[in-house]
């Protein structure tokens, strides 16, 4: 697995971590995004600067998943968050130190949770015919 | 990478020529300024003040067409008008009965976005927004505390904008003086209250509706300002309220209030609650904790402790969708109100004596210090 690291598309992306959950927003699209339990750890280590193999190492290392598991559930994560706009690829990233095996926690492949009430603002997409001076103005 | 499309209306043109360049936005302010000024002189001005959240808004008005619709929302905020400055003065007018209409928009027509925003019309200096609900322009100059918002007639203003008018325009400008727009419902006694959070369909209007019939006040059902220091506050906006026509039934002491009893059919009952629910509106409370109201199958109201990122889950989603241009500090403004205050998740049952019971109860506890666990 490539060692990719990412970076969090700030300004426009902002999050905090509330209760070891982690929230996200899209200033720009309004969608609210949430992460916990392994997907708040890995956004930590995301914004860190870790690289994708060694996101899966640290999976490896903190939660009762093998390798290919690991591997898996980081490639889901960053391209769910990527196509989400919220992240974005800089390259290889500097290989971290060997994490020590200490007490694995169960896993449970992270999910990044989207909310959003817009989607049922854009279902109504009414169509809007513009008049002499420029204006939309609703069709009749 | 795929990146979230960009939200664009089809614009339709017949035998208009939209713009397809874009302009300065400040030529276009001030544009629109001489506009409303040409509407002011035609029509003379019409000046109402109002204390919103501690802050001294003048709505002036080119004409009366628009007072009737946009004011009885902000009645039980007025003010006797001042001889101080304001710290906003929004100028409000329609092209029907002044003859002026706004500048034609300086931008292309694909800057239009869904939300409002206008694609290079957001800065440190303006902020423009178009709303294509209610085909409304609402023009903010940060620099002069002035404000502007132009229809082409004042028929075309929803009922859903004569219940909380200036949204978005409010929003604007009260999130830079630390005062943040959220969507919720808010109900308590001048000791403290609860916001009401949740999507739409959750049950907030209802349950703070219902609390009419209560001991505690009313200073929202759907939206409401917020501050967070130096406690959290939240400071009523709008004296309306809005359910759906099927809702009555649960709340009959409501039907002499509704406004539009003519178009049920098509618009949700909305309730100019100053005019005949005065003594129990409020304008401001300490707030004690967040309700996530969900309608339950059941009889009587339960609620239990949740999270605050659960209570930040019901607060933040829906505050954000609907205000173009939310800025990291009202982002930031949500998470720390989550952190602030105890969040309960509100199991509404349709025992409505036992909900107004159940809330009271809460609030009361709330502010004798002792939270529920």
């Amino acid at each position: 697995m490539p060692n990719v690291a990412y970076r969090i598309n700030t300004p426009k992306v902002v999050h905090e971590t509330i209760e070891g959950e982690v929230v996200i927003i899209n200033l720009d699209s309004g969608a609210y995004y949430s992460l916990d339990q392994a997907g708040a750890a890995l956004w930590a280590e995301l914004e860190r600067g870790t690289g994708t193999a060694d996101l899966a190492r640290f999976v490896e290392a903190h939660y009762q998943a093998d390798a290919g598991m690991a591997a898996a559930a980081v490639q889901a994560l960053v391209t769910a968050l990527a196509a989400e706009d919220l992240v974005q690829a800089t390259g290889e990233a500097t290989a971290q130190p060997p994490y020590s095996n200490g007490q694995r926690a169960p896993f449970v492949a992270p999910v990044l949770q989207k909310h959003t009430d817009m989607q049922d603002l854009l279902l109504l997409d009414p169509i809007h015919e513009v008049d002499e001076t420029g204006w939309p103005s609703l069709k009749a | 990478m795929t990146r979230p499309p960009q939200l664009r209306i089809p614009l339709q043109g017949t035998e208009a020529r939209p713009t397809t360049v874009r302009g300065n936005p400040d030529v276009f302010y001030a544009a629109v300024a001489q506009a409303y000024a040409q509407a002011e002189t035609v029509a003379g001005p019409v000046r109402l003040d109002y204390m919103i959240a501690g802050q001294h808004v003048r709505l002036q008005f080119a004409g009366p067409a628009l007072v009737p619709l946009l004011t009885p929302a902000l009645a039980h905020l007025a003010v006797p008008s001042a001889a101080a400055p304001p710290g906003l003065t929004i100028h409000l007018w329609e092209t029907a009965t002044t003859g002026s209409a706004a500048p034609p928009p300086a931008w292309a027509y694909t800057d239009f976005q869904q939300n409002g925003l206008i694609e290079g019309f957001e800065t440190d200096q303006l902020s423009v927004v178009f709303e294509l609900g209610s085909n409304a322009l609402s023009v903010v100059g940060h620099a002069d505390g002035h404000a502007y918002y132009w229809v082409k007639q004042a028929a075309q203003v929803p009922y859903y904008d004569q219940g909380s008018p200036l949204r978005v325009m409010l929003h604007t400008w009260l999130s830079r003086r630390g005062v943040h727009l959220v969507h919720a419902g808010a109900v308590g006694r001048p000791a403290g209250g609860v916001l009401l959070a949740g999507r739409g369909g959750s049950g907030k209007s209802n349950t703070a509706l219902a609390m009419l019939a209560s001991g505690l006040h009313y200073a929202s059902d759907d939206y409401c300002l917020l501050t967070n220091t130096p406690q959290p506050t939240a400071y009523s906006l709008y004296s309306t309220g809005k359910t759906h026509a099927a809702d009555l039934a649960r709340l009959p002491f409501l039907r002499p209030a509704v406004s539009n009893g003519d178009r049920l059919a098509t618009e949700k009952a909305l309730y100019f609650l100053h005019r005949h629910f005065p003594e129990k509106l409020i304008a401001a409370f300490p707030l004690r904790a967040l309700l996530l109201p969900r309608v339950a199958a059941q009889d009587a109201t339960t609620y239990r402790r949740v999270t605050a990122a659960q209570g930040l889950a019901a607060l933040a989603p829906s505050t954000v969708s609907q205000l173009p241009g939310i800025q990291a500090e009202d982002f930031r403004t949500l998470v720390a109100l989550a952190r602030q205050v105890p969040s309960y998740a509100l199991s509404v049952g349709r025992d409505q004596d036992h909900l107004i019971a159940t809330v009271t109860a809460l609030v009361d506890a709330l502010n004798a210090g002792s939270p529920p666990a």
